[in-house]
This record gives C-alpha cells, structure tokens and sequence, in this order.
C-alpha cells in the first residue's frame, strides 16, 4: 500500500516534467507559427498549451496531496512543493506569453523574425535544462549542481540577446512608431521572463542540494 | 516497605529522566516523523519495560532502608536542580548513580566503584561519538550511490529510524534497569522494576510532546542519515554497557547510562564526518560540565545530608574535610557563575534598556519636529487668511469709495435737473442703484467663503453627519456657530427677521432636537 503511494507520486511528478518539457516544444512552436503568419496552427498551439497547464495543475495538487498525507516527508516536502510550484510557474508564464501573441497580435517586422525565434530558442532552452537538473536531485543529487549550470548560461544568452533585439528595435527601426516599438520590447521582455523563471527552479535546487546533501 | 519506597522511587526517577533523557533520544527521531506522537503513549513505556526485563535478575544494593533511598533521591534532585545553572540538559540517572556511591561513601567508607563508572562513562561517550562517526559515513555512502528515487531512500530511512528508535528504547530500558543495583530490592524484584519505569515514563508522557517538538527544531533540526547514525549509536552503546560480558569487551563493566549524553556525544561524531556544527564548542564544554559535575554534585550533598542527620558515620576526618572542600568549591563556582551570567544578562538588559531610550528619544525628537511643522504651516495658513482678509478690507474700502462717489455725481446732476419728470427718474435711479447695493451679494459671498475656509473641519463634518441640509440650512448653521443673533443673521441672509425665526425652527427639527435642548451648544458640540 505505501509502495503504491509513493510510486503514485513519483509517477505524477515525472509527468509534471513532462509537461514542463512538452510546453517549452509547443511555445516555440506558438512562436513560430505567429511569426510565420500560421493562425490556425497558432490556434492549435494554444489549445495543446491550455491543456497542459491544466493538467499540470491537477498533478500538482495530487502531488501536494499525497506528500503533505504520508507523514515520512516532513523535513522535504516544504522544499519539494516549492520547486514543484516554480516549475508549474514555468507553465502559466509559457500560457500567458502565448496567449499576449493571440490577443495583441503584435506587429513584429520581417527583419525582426529571426531574433526573436533565436530569443525563443535561448528561453526554452534554459527551461529545457531545468528540467534534467530538477530530476537529477530526486535520483543523482550529486549531479544537481552540474545541471543547473546550462540553466544559467542559456538564460544569460536570452539576457544578451533581448538586448541585442530591443536596441535593433529603438536604434536602428525608426519607421516603426513609438507603441509599437513598446508593444515589442514588452514581447522580447516576456519571452525573456521564462528564462527568469527558469533561473528560479535552479536557484531552488541549488538550496536543496545543499540542506538535504547525503 | 523498603521495596515499596524504592519502587517509588525508581518511578520517580524514570519521570524525571523521561523528561532530561526521552525527550533528548526521542526528538531527532520525531523530526524524521517516524514515529507520530499518537504511538509514543503506548509505545515508549513498553518498550522501556520489555528492556528492563532483558537485563539479568540479582538483588538490588543491602544495607539501605527506606530513609536512604528517601535520601538518595532527595540528593539527586537537588543535584539535577542545581544542574540547571551549568546546562539545560542535566543527566538525571547519573545524578541517581553518584547520590547512591555518596551513600555508600558514607556507610562504607568506599564510593563503591567510582572509578569503574567513571571509565565506563569516558568509553562509552568515545565509543557513541565513534559508532554515529562511522554510521553516518555508511549511510551517506549507500544514499549517494543508491540509484532509488529520493523519496524511495527518505521513506525507507525513515522506517529504519523507527525500527532503530525501537531498538533503542528496548536497550535503553535493559541499561537503565541496571539501576536496581543502588536500591535495596528483592532478587526477584525486576517486574516491579519494569513497573516502576513503564510508570514513571507513561506519567511524564502527556508533557513530553512539547519538548521533544522543541528541541528537535532547536538542537536535532538534522539530515536523516544523521538522524539515523544518532539513534543506531545510542542503541549499541546502551546495548554494550548493560551487561558485564558486553561491557568487558571494551574494558569496563556494566554501567548505568545517560542516554542524552550519548545522543549529545554521537551528534558530536556526525558533526565530525560531515562538518558541519550541530552544536556549539560552549554548549559541548558545558554538556561535558555538568556530565562530570551533576554525579559529583549528587554524591556531596547526599553525603553532607546524611552527616548532618547522622554524623560523621564511617567517614575519616581526611574525606570529611575533602567533602567540605568539595562542596564549598561547588558552591563557590555556583555562584560566580550565576553572578557572572546576572551580570552578563543584567549588562545586555542594560544596554537594551539604553538602547529603548534612544529609540523612544528619537521618536520623541521626530514627533516635536513634526508638530512644530504642523504649527508653523497653521501660523502661515493664518497670516495669509489675515492677509487675504486685510485684501478685502482694502478692496471693500475703494469700492465703497467709488459708488459713494457714483452716487454723488448722480446726486449732483439730479439737484441740477429742472424738470421735475426728469429729476424724478434721477431719483430713481439712485434709489435702484442704492437698492441693488443694499444686497451686499458679492460682500456675503465673499463673507461665506472666508468662514467655510476657517471653519473647513466643521463643514465637512456636518456635510458627513448631516448630508440632507440644504445649502442655506448650512449656512445658517455655520452661522449660528460663529455665535451671530438672528438680527445678524437675517441681514446676511437678505431675509426678514422672521423668515430667520423660521429657519432656526426648521433646522431644530432637522436635528432632531427637542424644546430643552440648545441649538447653539448642539451645532457647536458637531
């Protein structure tokens, strides 16, 4: 009985990875397809992204069910709850940032395609590295700390290369107007504030590493 | 009778060493949520009990009656009591052991294997430290290089601790009931033994939850690898000193132990292998102080209590003076200690109490430099109300000059008028422009806005109590406040009189007042 209740939770948090993973794929995707003009495969982007959220909400809650019931966990459940909610917090700031696309429907030239898909990319990425790091505490916690690394370094890249693409913005594309050249530092800023988010699940393995070492 | 008041006794102090020894071994084992405090009432106590009957049966110590197990216990409180100015933690079995070897010292003349207990006790802190060392180092390396997931190995941890915890108490038991041998008890006393100790911890359990949650947070906030090296270490210790043939494995012979001392000792280890300081070098002196010194303690004031009641008994002069010596020692170094720590607290309450008075003088500066703002601002709000009131004087006096002026030109010119036709539509005229003037319209208005901007307190709080008065009751009530008759009144107005009268008596049923009641003192109460 309290094998199958442990591999339960074990099962739901590998899941909950899987969906961090999956909505780090779709957001790029959702990019893309805005950038490229594709509104019905946007449409579909945005359904997937809605569906995994959900998802990844009830995980959570079963997840915190579970660990806060069975009284073996005292000292790590604080600590493992808290990665788990900056982890579904990766999620909502995905949705969100897909969903800004959707309903303002930025005018984002041409030219300016390529940065932000690199942007993209580099954001994603530091989510995609998170997610080894944070499964590596659970199995190999000696590794911990080596993962979480790339988590920083791709999130410095996004850093430079928000940069990069809002000076290209305010510098050099004077035909655009002012509101617009607003609305696309807001969109560089918050495909950006998932690297940010990503740096935080780091920073929390970082700690727990740390308190519950072997 | 002597079994029946070392039975008590015995209960007694395993209610006692419940509280200073239970409580220590039990917390690192409650962090772990092993054990939850619902097992621990019927848990402990069993546990305790199954032990104590593990250890070999034998006649308890002969010689002593019941005033001296009375004695010995007296003793040993006094010392766990006096204890408590050298450490929170005072090893109470210890204390039972040392105010036994005092009355043995007295009757005797021998302490009765001091030494002995005093090489078990060194050994068996070494050895506790070393054992915890050398688990906690096991249990690291299999965590590290176990491929299961991390809440797989904390669960399973967790079970061992429990079973460990266990373990523990069943040795605990067996080595505290060793403590029968300082008792005068019959040979096959050890279910009144087992008794006695399931009693004294059932009675001490209702309090402990506190405790142990406490000190746990405070002391054993520990890792569970550590947790478990700890409770497995107290376990072999306990186990190894409870019998002869175990304890001359290491050289020494079956001893009472503190079981809080070993778990403060193996803590020691952990800290040790992985360090890190679970415990400060001050609280580890003063752990080692009273582990040394509450024994000792015991054995003097049981030793002088007996003196006192009985003599010198079979003491030579040489000890008798060496007791003395001893005890003013003890409580020479009592006193300086506690009149160092009333100094150390008294110069920390001191500097908190200093350090409260800047803070209330500083709030006390900033308040008189915010009141003085706020008068200086009321000051200048008043000169300029002055100022503007001055402005209207002036304004008041030339407009009044130049329509007396208007008025005479238009006097003089009618007087040069000789058609009566003409004169008398001269006349008129001054007397429209007089009528007209009579009105005072912009004097009034400018009147009004000069009162509501003194009076701005009283207007918004009547606007907030009495939002149904219309525009002219408000006025007439501001007025009425200003202390104006209703001759006054009625000219400020441009009413009659009566018309005022008539204001003044609907405005008393706005208010709600009855015929007793003063509308003047109720508008100024507002």
């Amino acid at each position: 009985m309290f094998s199958k209740k442990i591999n339960r939770t074990i099962e739901n948090m590998d899941k909950l990875f899987d969906a961090v993973d999956r909505a780090q794929l779709v957001f790029k995707e959702g990019v893309k397809n805005y950038l490229y003009g594709e509104t019905p495969q946007l449409s579909d982007n945005l359904q997937t992204m809605s569906g995994i959220k959900s998802d990844a909400e009830i995980l959570l809650r079963e997840i915190e069910s579970d660990l806060y019931r069975q009284s073996a966990y005292v000292r790590l459940r604080g600590d493992v709850m808290r990665l788990l909610e900056r982890v579904v917090n990766i999620i909502t700031k995905i949705d969100n940032n897909l969903c800004q696309f959707e309903i303002e429907r930025p005018y984002i030239p041409v030219a300016l395609n390529a940065d932000y898909l690199k942007l993209t990319e580099l954001s994603t990425k530091s989510v995609e590295s998170a997610i080894p790091a944070a499964k590596s505490y659970f199995r190999s916690p000696d590794l911990t700390v080596e993962k979480s690394h790339r988590v920083y370094f791709y999130a410095q890249e996004a850093d430079k290369q928000a940069k990069t693409l809002k000076r290209t913005v305010f510098h050099t594309m004077n035909e655009l107007k002012l509101s617009e050249k607003f609305h696309l530092r807001y969109f560089a800023l918050h495909i950006e504030e998932i690297s940010h988010a990503a740096i935080k699940v780091a920073d929390q393995l970082s700690v727990m590493a740390i308190k519950n070492s072997f | 009778m002597d079994g029946i008041v070392s039975i008590l006794a015995l209960a007694v102090m395993m209610c006692l060493c419940s509280f200073t020894d239970l409580s220590v071994i039990l917390a690192p084992v409650q962090n772990c949520s092993a054990i939850r405090r619902s097992a621990l009432i019927p848990a402990v106590p069993v546990l305790i009990c199954a032990g104590s009957f593990l250890t070999a049966g034998g006649s308890g110590a002969a010689g002593i009656d019941a005033a001296g197990v009375a004695i010995i216990c007296l003793g040993a409180l006094g010392a766990v009591a006096a204890g408590r100015l050298i450490s929170a933690y005072r090893p109470s079995l210890w204390a039972f052991t040392g105010a036994a070897a005092g009355y043995s010292l007295f009757r005797n003349g021998d302490p009765g294997g001091v030494k002995d207990w005093l090489l078990a006790a060194i050994v068996s802190l070494a050895l506790a430290a070393l054992t915890a060392a050398l688990l906690c180092r096991a249990i690291s390396l299999i965590c590290r290089h176990s491929r299961k997931h991390r809440l797989i190995l904390v669960r399973n941890l967790g079970i061992c601790t429990s079973v460990a915890a266990a373990l523990m108490l069943v040795c605990a038991g067996a080595n505290i009931s060793l403590i029968r041998g300082s008792f005068p008890l019959a040979a096959d006393g050890r279910s009144g033994v087992a008794l006695a100790l399931a009693a004294g911890t059932l009675a001490a359990l209702p309090f402990l939850g506190r405790s142990i949650g406490s000190l746990g947070e405070r002391q054993f906030d520990l890792n569970y690898d550590v947790i478990l090296a700890t409770v497995c270490s107290v376990a072999v210790v306990c186990a190894l000193f409870s019998s002869d043939a175990a304890a001359g494995c290491v050289g020494c012979k079956a001893t009472v132990m503190s079981p809080g001392l070993l778990a403060f000792a193996a803590l020691g280890g952990c800290s040790a292998v992985k360090r890190q300081e679970y415990m400060s070098g001050a609280e580890a002196a003063r752990l080692a102080l009273s582990g040394i010194g509450v024994p000792l303690t015991a054995l003097v004031l049981t030793c002088l209590t007996l003196m006192l009641i009985y003599g010198a008994g079979n003491l030579s002069p040489v000890r008798v003076m060496v007791l003395a010596v001893a005890l003013l020692a003890l409580m020479s170094g009592t006193v300086i200690y506690t009149l160092y720590s009333r100094s150390r607290h008294s110069g920390q309450a001191l500097r908190d109490q200093e350090e409260q008075i800047n803070e209330n003088r500083h709030t006390l500066n900033s308040l008189e430099v915010k009141n003085m703002t706020i008068e200086n601002e009321h000051l200048r709000n008043q000169l300029e109300l002055k100022r503007q009131e001055l402005l209207s004087v002036a304004m008041n006096i030339t407009e009044q000059k130049e329509f007396i002026g208007r008025l005479n030109g238009m006097v003089k010119q009618a007087r040069l008028l000789s058609d009566p036709a003409e004169k008398d539509r001269a006349l008129h005229e001054i007397s429209a422009q007089l009528s007209l003037r009579m009105n005072f319209d912009n004097e009034i208005d400018r009147f009004y806005t000069q009162v509501e901007q003194l009076h701005k307190d009283f207007t918004v709080r009547l606007q907030e109590k009495f939002p149904q008065l219309t525009g002219g009751e408000r006025r007439l009530t501001t007025l009425l406040r200003l202390g104006f008759s209703t001759k006054y009144i009625a000219a400020l107005m441009n009413i009659a009189p009566k018309s005022a009268e008539i204001c003044r008596h609907r405005l008393r049923s706005k208010f709600g007042l009855d015929r007793k009641q003063s509308l003047t003192d109720f508008i100024k109460s507002i």
